[in-house]
Formats: C-alpha cells, structure tokens, sequence
C-alpha cells in the first residue's frame, strides 16, 4: 500500500477565509487557492521513509502558491504538539544539556532569553536553573515545558523585556477550525521553509491582507503571518516556517529541518538550492514564465524516470487550475 | 516589476480557467505568391545555402518576411522594410547571373514578388485586427502581441491606425508579469511564441492573427513525462477563417507551409558588434550574456557568478532600486543602465561634496599614481612588479598595476602594497597623508554613491511609471551630476550562450542591427 492511500487528499473548508481585493473589500478563496493549501495539508501527511517525496507542479504565475502550500503543511503539522508526549522525558533531556545553553523561558504573555546554568536540588525537587536578564528562575518538570531550546541571537542583558507571545487565538481558531493545539504560538517547530525570493516572500506574507468571515456575519481580519508564524520575519518569536534565500543558503545550521517540507520556489531555487534539505520532503513550484523554467523540468523529469513510486492521487487534488500539471513520486536521496 | 497581489495572481488564474483561443488567419495573393517562390528557392539553394554571396541576399529578403508576417501594418510601410533591402533588390540580385547562373531567373522572380509584395498598400493582418478590436469595443483592455518590436515609433503608428484606445503593443516579455488583459491579438503562429504565452495566459480570451501560409503547432506538450496529454485542452476552442473581401479569390494551390521560427542570431548580433570592440588599457575579456533589450538595444552584462545589476522593483511604498545576480535577470526585469554623463557621476558628486578641498585632495591622489605611472615607463611593468614583490607587495601583478594606476581605483587595499607602492615613488615617508586623502576619497565616493541613488530614486518615483510599463523604457536625468542619467529598459531576451567582451563594453546598450532570422 502505498503512502497516501493511508492519507488521501480530501478537500477541506476553507470557505471562510477571504482575501481583500480593492474596491471590492473580502471575497472568499478562490479554487486555487484551495487547492494550494490541499497540496500543502497532503504532502506533510507523507510519512517519512528512507526515501525522499518529491511534488513538483507548474504554475502560470509564481505568487502566493509558495505561502498558501506553506499553510497548508503548517496547518496540518500543527494539530501535532511540539513537545514530548511525556514531560519527563522533555525535563531529562534539559537537564542533560551542557551548561550556557540558550533558550526561550515562557512566563504568562511574554517569553525571555535565558541560558542553563545547570541542575539543584530545591526542597527536594531536581529543578532546572536558568539564568534570565536580571534573575534566576527554577523550573521543574511539570513546566518543563515553558522552556524552549533555540541559540538566540544577541545579548541576554539586551533582553530587558520579554517577546510578547502574540497568539491570534480568534483568528487561528476561526482558520483551524477550533483545533488549534495550545502550544501554536507558543512553541517552535521547523514545519516548513520556503526556498525562493525573500523580499518578494515576505511581502507576501506580511502585506497580503486576509480574514476569516463567521458563520455570525462577523469576520476577524489577519495576514498570513498569523499561520505560518515565519522565524525571520518575527525573530525571537515561536516559529512554525521559515524563508531561505534562493541565492546563498543561509539559514540557521542548528534549525532542524529533518521533518520539515521544503518548498522550492521557482526554477531558481530548485536549481541552486536542491541539494540542501536532502532528506525532506520537497515541493517545486515552477513558474512557466522564468527563464530557467525548463532547465528545472528536465532535472524533475529525469527524477522522476529513477523513482522508486509514484502518487498518482495527488493529481486528483481539488480545484487545480486549467494547465497546473503536478507530479508527485518518491525518490531514492543520493 | 509592478508589485503582485493576491487579486492579481487570481485574475492571472482566471485567464487559465477560462481561456478561449480564437484563430484568424489571412489570406492574400501577392503575398502567398512571394513566399511561394521564396519557398521553392530556398529549397533549390539547400545545397549552397552556406554561401556568404546567396546569404547576403536571403537575409534582408528573410527579415522583410518575418516583419510581414508579424508586424501588423501595410505592406509598402517602411517598419517592414529592411533598410539594405533595396540596395540588395538592386544590386546584389543582378550579381547572380555570373556567380550562380542557374538561379538566376528564379531568383529574379522572387525579387520581383518582393518588389510588388513592398509596393502594395494593403494591410491584411492590420485589416483584421482592427476588425476584432471593433467587435471588442472601447472598454476592453487589449494587447497586440508581437515577436518583436522593432522601435517606439510603431506602437504610435499602430495605434492611430487602429484608432481605439486601451490597446497596447506588447512583446512576450511584458506578459511575464501578472499584468492581465481583456483581449490578446497575437500577430503570428503562437509556435513563435514562448510557451508561456499559451499555457500562462494573461488573458482568458486570445486571437490568433497569422497568415494561411504559415503552420501553426496546435497542440502542447505537457512539461512533466508524467503528466496527460490532455492538459492544455481547452473547455472551448472555435477557430474561424477571416476572409477579406477587397482581395482576390484564391485558386486552390494547395497548402503551402512554411514552418520556420524567428529566432535572434545571437552568434551573429555579437560578431558584428565584436568588430567595434578595442579593449583599452588591456581591459580584460569576461565572460558575458547578451541581453536583448526593449527599444532596439541590446547589452553585454557579467556572467561571473556574483556579479550583479541594479533593476527597478516595485515596493508596497512605490518603486524602488533593487540589485539582482545577473543569473538571477529575467525578461520582463527593467534593469537600470548609466546611459548619459560620461566618466564616472560619482566623482562630480563627490567634489561637490569636497567643496573647496576637492581640488587639492585629486592632486594629492594623482601624486602617486603620476609617480607609479612615469616610473613604469623607466623601468618597465615586469622590472617595477619584481621591485614591488622585493618591497613586500604580494598582489604587485599587471592586472593590479594597471588597475592602481586607473581612475577607478582609489588606492591598493592592503597598506603593504599600498606602502611598497609608495617606497618605489620615493613618497613613502608620507605614507599617512596618502592612506588619509584615500580613505577621505573613499568615504566621500560612498555617500556621493549614496545621494545619486536618493536622486535616481526620487526621480523614478516621480516618474509615470505606467509609461515604462508601456514603452519598455524610460530615461532619468540627474540634472546637476555632469548631466548623467540612467535608463531603464525592459529585458526582452537573454542570450543562451555567453561570450567574450573586453569589460570596457559591459553595460553599454547598443543598437541592435537587423540579425533576425525570419
């Protein structure tokens, strides 16, 4: 049996979600766009294997099918929680790193910079000793959880403040449906990195205005950003994607993109970057018009010849433009 | 270059979604008679096609056609007509009958089909179009779309001939951006399209305007093996025969195809304008890529990896100033090129900048390099870099010296050449004074650099944008700087294949010679 015969692509609601149009105001999705955030939801219920799934699909202009493919796997990787089923075993694994590790320690709204200074023993609990700006806090197992491992950048005496947490609750439940797991806004998790143009990227997801419409009549506005929560557009925040630039793979070498999807954006990104993310699961978005377009479908094509299986279902995905085609096999990662 | 947004990129799939192609094709006697025999003496000179002497004379007769057939205005109007044409009907043709006796007389019977396709005053695809554009109406946004356009004075010229308002000329470049369209008149087979222009439309209905003796490939191949043949059916297709009444009826001749593409010759467009080409100051060659610009021009730019060109970008703010990899242009970009000014703006910027102590301060830079420069007329360039590497200069190469010595560069990066330098001009004791000025010269450089980009930016946001969007070029002066200015053009092609050209000729736009092959 293959992979998504476990998994099929089912069409899901969307039809509260609007985009502003000028002059117009809110109008629903269109297919498409659907069917982008389909693609999206589908290849992130790919199990990881030894072998590598690779969906390629042309598209007649590049915009937005990157970010709505992205929300799509963030939406589906986020019914997952980001930690450890078992809070034990999270704790252990804290004590267990070397001292001056740096990490996020959450507290009510905001979250802080901190570093490990090490394990005591308070009142006969084995309690974590973190070092934040101006205090030192102990944390035990049951909130293990409010700690974060990431290597944040800058001073921890700059970090006077906190991050706020900025959740959008409203607006995620109303997108998810009511199933917006309670870490989401709060935990990191690399679910998924976009490859491509940064600038025009981040554009996109943060000047593209969106809103999800009731069933009141009411509707809660929002921009992409709130979904796809992406690390470089809101550093020292809890991230669920990332941007990497198309031109010098730059991002965090200590980010784990092992069960991340990858999409490459453009024939550029495809080309330069694809021998990054080796063991991820990767979506190609090729834009008909760019000049490297057909270099890029020669290595898809010549990829697909050497698969070890194909999925032919994805093809069957809802609301997929006339002259979309769309390719979807497994590979074996040289 | 105009920023996309969600409701663009909608109406870009509402072109797919529902696409409807409409062929019209025109028929025309005088015409199909020239390439009639214009066919059969290609096919007779197959043999001998390599000759230089029949090349010369196919050429100009080659590009007449390919115009005819992608330009959409009268036969006898002078955008169709090669300017070497006449001199080749003239006196090139007779030249035949000693050099290849056995094609002379057909030969001079196609120059006689040319020499009456040039002096009849009808317009077949023009007639058409207009007849669409009519059926249209005035509110529908339409584009012409044609292979080439050979200058800005056509798109005037056709659009007071076709005399309605919202029509644009456009090459497929222009439909690489998200831009949409009520109406797309494509002038030509679209198999002298790219293929975007059919399977990324940017417009859900299109019309096709060619001529019978041209084929056109109906079907397309899907990109992916894997993908169905069935892709780029259409949910509806009607294709209709435009028959023109003031012409003649036709007798049935049979189909007569012709089947070639228009491309550029790239080779041939670099030899001739390599010929103009003289490194100077021993500029070294670099590997290039010839871009085809919008306006007739054409440019050389570096294609090393890392090298880069400035390009206009639209900004949620307006329009910008953005630097590209030029692995990274594309057709459609409008690059921005220093066309105007002569020399460099930075140095007048600069000494505006210095005031008073410009002066003084390029005597002191000049100092040194008059110096280096008199002293390798002494000793000779290999005996000064020998005497530099024994005072501890490890980049003292002829490339380096010869680059120290030229206006662009301020000084050698590293004290230690910069020193050695200094010891063999006798002025190292003033070593200080001399790093001082340069360092002074090199901050002054950058926030001069700095205000010419304010300047240019201020320009170009005041500029009509809209009117680059439609003339693929616009020039900005920056009045004050030396009279420099810069123009953008649209990139409308990029050559395959790179090429050899001193770095003195990169990123100068030159005209572009007639070296289509029709």
């Amino acid at each position: 049996m293959n992979k998504l015969e476990k998994c099929p692509v089912e069409e899901i609601s969307y039809s509260t979600l609007c985009y502003h149009q000028e002059k117009k105001g809110y109008e629903p999705f269109p297919e498409w766009a659907k069917a982008f955030i389909n693609i999206g939801e589908a290849s992130a219920k790919l199990k990881v294997s030894e072998f590598r799934s690779v969906i390629a699909l042309t598209v007649p202009v590049r915009t937005y099918a990157a970010v709505l493919i992205a929300v799509g796997i963030v939406k589906h990787r986020s019914l997952q929680s980001t930690g450890s089923n078992d809070p034990n075993e999270y704790f252990a694994r804290l004590c267990g790193l070397p001292s001056l590790t740096k990490i996020w320690l959450s507290d009510g709204q905001k979250r802080y910079k901190g570093i490990i200074l090490g394990t005591e023993s308070v009142g006969g609990q084995h309690v974590l000793k973190i070092q934040r700006f101006d205090s030192i806090h102990y944390v035990g197992a049951q909130n293990a959880s409010n700690v974060e491992i990431e290597n944040w950048a800058g001073e921890l005496a700059m970090d006077t403040r906190g991050k706020r947490i900025v959740r959008r609750v409203d607006f995620l439940d109303a997108v998810y449906d009511g199933a917006i797991p309670k870490d989401f806004g709060t935990k990191s998790r690399l679910d998924a990195v976009i490859v491509g143009s940064v600038a025009r990227l981040q554009t996109e997801i943060v000047n593209t205005q969106i809103c999800v419409k009731l069933p009141t009549g009411h509707s809660i506005d929002g921009k992409f950003q709130d979904l796809l929560r992406t690390r470089r557009i809101a550093p020292d925040r809890p991230f669920r994607s990332e941007l990497v630039s198309d031109i010098s793979p730059d991002l965090d070498c200590k980010l784990r993109t092992e069960d991340s999807v990858v999409i490459f954006d453009g024939a550029r990104a495809f080309i330069n970057q694809r021998d990054e993310f080796k063991a991820c699961t990767r979506i190609v978005v090729l834009d008909r018009t760019t000049q490297s377009f057909q270099d890029a479908v020669d290595i898809l094509n010549q990829q697909y010849v050497n698969r070890v299986t194909e999925f032919p279902r994805f093809q069957n995905t809802p609301g997929i433009p006339w002259g979309m085609e769309l390719m979807a096999f497994e590979e074996r990662i040289s | 270059m105009k920023l996309t947004t969600f409701a663009d990129t909608n109406s870009v799939y509402s072109c797919s979604n529902e696409l409807e192609v409409t062929r019209h094709i025109a028929r025309h006697r005088i015409v199909r008679e020239f390439m009639i025999l214009f066919r059969n003496f290609e096919k007779m000179i197959e043999s001998d096609i390599e000759d230089s002497y029949l090349d010369s004379v196919l050429r100009p007769l080659r590009l007449y056609r390919f115009r005819l057939a992608s330009l959409p205005v009268h036969l006898s109007s002078s955008f169709l007509i090669p300017t070497e044409l006449s001199e080749t009907l003239k006196n090139y043709v007779p030249r035949c009958r000693n050099l290849f006796p056995h094609y002379f007389n057909e030969l001079e019977k196609l120059a006689e089909a040319a020499r009456l396709t040039i002096g009849c005053n009808d317009a077949p695809l023009l007639d058409i179009v207009k007849n669409i554009v009519t059926q249209d109406g005035p509110r529908v946004k339409k584009a012409i779309l044609v292979r080439r356009l050979p200058n800005l004075e056509l798109c005037g010229e056709l659009k007071r001939k076709i005399g309605a308002s919202r029509i644009e000329l456009v090459t497929p470049a222009t439909l690489r951006s998200a831009e949409t369209y009520g109406h797309i008149i494509a002038i030509g087979p679209l198999s002298w399209f790219p293929s975007h222009v059919r399977t990324a439309p940017r417009s859900s209905k299109m019309s096709i305007v060619h001529f019978d003796w041209l084929r056109d490939q109906n079907k397309l191949q899907p990109s992916f093996i894997s993908s169905s043949n069935k892709i780029f059916e259409f949910s509806s297709n009607s294709a209709y025969v435009a028959e023109l009444n003031s012409l003649e009826t036709l007798p049935d001749t049979g189909q007569v195809f012709d089947e070639s593409e228009p491309n550029l010759d790239w080779q041939s467009l670099h030899m001739s304008n390599v010929l103009e080409m003289s490194p100077e100051n021993g500029n070294e060659s670099l590997s290039s890529r010839l871009l085809l610009l919008s306006a007739n021009k054409a440019l050389y730019v570096d294609s090393s990896s890392g090298a880069k060109s400035y390009i206009i970008e639209q900004v949620k703010s307006g329009s910008t100033i953005g630097r590209v990899l030029n692995e990274a242009l594309e057709p459609g970009m409008f690059i921005l090129i220093r066309t105007g000014g002569g020399g460099s703006l930075i140095v007048p910027m600069a000494d505006k900048i210095l005031g008073s102590k410009a002066q003084d301060i390029r005597l002191k830079q000049k100092q040194w390099k008059k110096a280096l420069f008199s002293h390798i007329q002494q000793k000779g360039e290999q005996s000064v870099i020998r005497l530099l590497r024994e005072l501890g200069c490890k980049r003292a190469s002829l490339f380096n010296l010869k680059n120290w010595m030229g206006d662009k560069t301020i000084r050698p990066e590293f004290d230690e050449d910069f020193l050695a330098v200094l010891l063999i001009c006798g002025l190292d004791s003033e070593f200080n004074a001399f790093a001082d000025n340069a360092r002074l010269i090199d901050r002054v450089h950058r926030i001069a650099g700095f205000k010419i980009r304010r300047m240019l930016l201020d320009r170009i946001n005041k500029a009509d944008i809209g009117k680059l969007l439609e003339d693929g070029i616009m020039e900005f002066d920056l009045p004050g700087v030396g009279g420099g200015s810069f123009t953008a053009y649209r990139v409308e092609d990029i050559s395959p294949q790179v090429f050899l050209v001193p770095t003195n000729h990169l990123n100068h736009p030159f005209e572009v010679s007639e070296k289509w092959l029709g």
